[in-house]
């Protein structure tokens, strides 16, 4: 094996350590969830099986494993099981999309090549991501019509007009980030936002040496719209409408269980973490330590290991999002449909309108000596 | 090699949806397996280095058209519709087979005829790549007065849309 | 071109994962056996009686044509974006934004069209 073929070995290696880290993420999400939820309404939680209950989701696992087999007789038999499949997908692809950390150089065979640390490099990072994550809604619409039962299709109809509804605001949130970077790339969003704060007054150039050159302190009205947005999107308390249990009994997975349940829940903790990890990408540096990251590679040396310990600095952000996102289900009551519309179209657009407006306005006056006029 | 390769991928992707479209008795799965030819589509545009547009497509057509459809589909109870003549059996699935073939060999007699007349179908390997920057340069300087009408056309849709659904009968009547 | 293959591979590895998961569940599951209530579809308590292929509010067919509507626009956006401080540095800022604003201008008056008309409401 040359080395070439050492080097597609290991981008199939990286491609699959990426996606088992995403799903493996997902019993210990779960596990925070629970003891979290414990915590905030002062009860216990799972706390039996192993340290701290920590084992309690292996025994799930295990458990879904060994459950019965079964499919509804109304159910339409190729939808209903392609369903938690397709889940899984848009997930994990839109994730691999993302770079979790510093690029490395391995040496192979002689010569050094570079790689990245993501499942595969793109160019036009941010629109294959909207673009994967609009699929997302089919996961739903199979379950929901593949199921044969009223309840399942009502729940798959209102997640999907939901996350249409909100991808809108997204999108348009988007376009602000946009006009700050000017790239789709990821890559490039992480390097514009590494330094201290610096940016051009009035064709002067200013240096804050305090803050580190994060896109929150240039787009904080778009951050919060694209928080919201995120939590529409992801199907999460205050927005999972479509699991309203007092009006659709479970939404769109009523007709499901064992494994085939745990696998729309596998979709919906990675749509958490690429929300997440986009979050921290176009708002908080994305895997780079401010004031630190030069330091840690001189420190370090060796390059793969310098890579290694920015992935746990970019994990460490986005947990604390995923935390969040956990936190917020537990403390916010959900909303009413018609608020839940209402506050998408009529709040959010208008307020992402206006903020894409006023980026560029502001864009303008900074950079160029004319003006508007 | 590898281009050739994943073209004919995406390609048996397109066709064998499209069939599928044409010969599935119910009509969610047709819309579903439209759902497939267009993602078939944008892997051919990303095959030919246009990762945009490809994008563009899946976010467009296979995002929000396709939902519509599904949606549209679900309003209206088809069950009368697929007991018709043109919805079960080899005589429906021939007629169907037909009439796409029919469609199928104008377009490729045109494009044949195109190609026999002008000579070209591969596309021009020293062209300039595809680049949404230059994409923008083109539709922001030489043709942004076709952008700004676009933006009056996209204006009256939603308002034409609304003003149909409020006519009489409509469960928006007044 | 190159990055296709990947993508690929990722959602080859992942559906196969997927499909993996319902499979070995199917065979480690307890045989089937019938009994009526349990392949009934689920209803809370009552015998299911309606079609379960009922029809749905014409509002969601509404909801999808604008949102196809305003996506594009949007999509529209995303280029203007991505140049707009190549054209600003070229000295054509004003020219950019304008061109920008009367785009959006228009994009606002349909969105104020359809709050108006009622045609977001839900009740």
């Amino acid at each position: 094996m040359g080395a070439s073929g050492l080097e597609i070995l290991i981008n199939v290696v990286k491609m699959v350590a990426i996606f088992l880290l995403m799903v493996q993420l997902v019993p210990i999400l779960v596990w925070v969830e629970r003891r979290g939820s414990a915590f905030i309404q002062n009860r216990f939680g799972p706390n039996r099986v192993g340290p701290l209950g920590l084992t309690q989701l292996l025994a799930d696992a295990v458990k879904f494993l060994f459950k019965e087999e079964f499919r509804p007789p109304k159910s339409i038999a190729f939808l209903y099981y392609a369903a938690p499949v397709v889940a899984i997908i848009p997930g994990a692809l839109a994730f691999g999309a993302i770079p979790l950390s510093a690029p490395f150089t391995l040496e192979l065979g002689g010569e050094l090549v570079q790689f990245n640390f993501q499942s595969f490099h793109l160019g036009i990072g941010i629109v294959f991501v909207l673009g994967i994550s609009s699929l997302g809604a089919y996961a739903l619409l199979f379950a929901g019509w593949g199921s044969g039962n009223k309840y399942s299709l009502m729940g798959a109809l209102r997640a999907s007009a939901q996350m249409i509804s909100y991808e809108l605001a997204l999108g348009l949130s988007i376009v602000g980030i946009l006009l700050i970077y000017g790239t789709f790339s990821f890559d490039e969003m992480i390097t514009a936002q590494q330094g201290p704060l610096r940016f051009m007054l009035m064709g002067k150039p200013i240096v804050v040496d305090f803050l580190p050159n994060w896109g929150i302190f240039y787009q904080p009205l778009g951050f919060i719209l694209f928080f919201a947005a995120t939590f529409a999107e992801t199907n999460r308390a205050p927005f999972d409408l479509p699991e309203a249990e007092a009006e659709l009994v479970a939404g769109y997975h009523t007709e499901y269980g064992g494994l085939k349940m745990l696998m729309f829940y596998i979709g919906e903790y990675g749509h958490m973490m690429v929300a997440s990890a986009l979050l921290v990408t176009f708002f908080f540096g994305g895997w780079d330590l401010p004031f630190g990251s030069e330091g840690v590679r001189e420190a370090i040396g060796s390059s793969f290991l310098y890579s290694l310990v920015m992935h746990l600095v970019f994990m460490g952000k986005v947990l604390l999002f995923l935390w969040i996102f956990i936190w917020v289900r537990w403390t916010l009551p959900r909303f009413r449909y018609d608020q839940l519309m209402d506050l998408g179209w009529k709040t959010m657009l208008p307020w992402a309108l206006f903020n894409t407006v006023a980026t560029a306005a502001i864009v303008v006056l900074f950079n160029s000596q004319g003006g508007l006029s | 090699m590898t281009e050739v390769f994943i073209f004919y991928i995406f390609a048996a992707l397109t066709v064998f949806a499209g069939l599928g479209v044409l010969l599935h008795p119910n009509p969610i799965m047709c819309a579903l397996h439209l759902v497939a030819a267009m993602i078939g589509i944008a892997g051919l545009f990303f095959n030919l280095n246009a990762p945009f547009i490809a994008a563009v497509q899946i976010m467009v057509y296979a995002g929000a058209v396709m939902v519509l459809f599904l949606f549209v589909i679900m309003i209206f109870d088809l069950k009368e519709e697929g007991r018709g003549i043109f919805s079960y059996g080899a005589l429906s699935n021939f007629l169907k087979i037909l009439f796409a073939g029919l469609f199928s060999g104008l377009l490729l007699s045109s494009i044949l005829f195109k190609i026999s007349r002008f000579g070209y179908l591969i596309p021009d390997k020293t062209a300039p790549q595809f680049e949404v920057r230059n994409l923008a340069k083109v539709m922001f300087t030489d043709y942004v007065f076709a952008f700004e009408v676009l933006g009056l056309l996209l204006l009256v849709i939603p308002i034409g849309t609304v003003a149909l659904s409020r006519i009489r009968g409509g469960t928006h009547a007044q | 071109m190159e990055a296709i293959v990947p993508i690929l591979v990722l959602t080859l590895i992942v559906a196969t994962f997927g499909s993996l998961l319902v499979y070995v569940s199917s065979i480690l599951g307890p045989k089937k056996h019938y009994t009526k209530a349990k392949y009934m579809a689920y209803e809370c308590g009552l015998p299911g009686e309606e079609s379960e292929k009922s029809t749905v509010s014409v509002r969601f067919y509404l909801t999808a044509i604008l949102f196809i509507v305003f996506d594009i626009e949007i999509l529209f956006m995303f280029p203007w974006a991505l140049t707009y401080k190549e054209f600003i540095a070229a000295g054509h800022g004003a020219y950019i934004f304008w061109v920008m604003f009367v785009f959006i201008a228009l994009f606002l008056f349909g969105l104020i069209w359809e709050v108006r008309s009622k045609a977001l409401e839900w009740d």
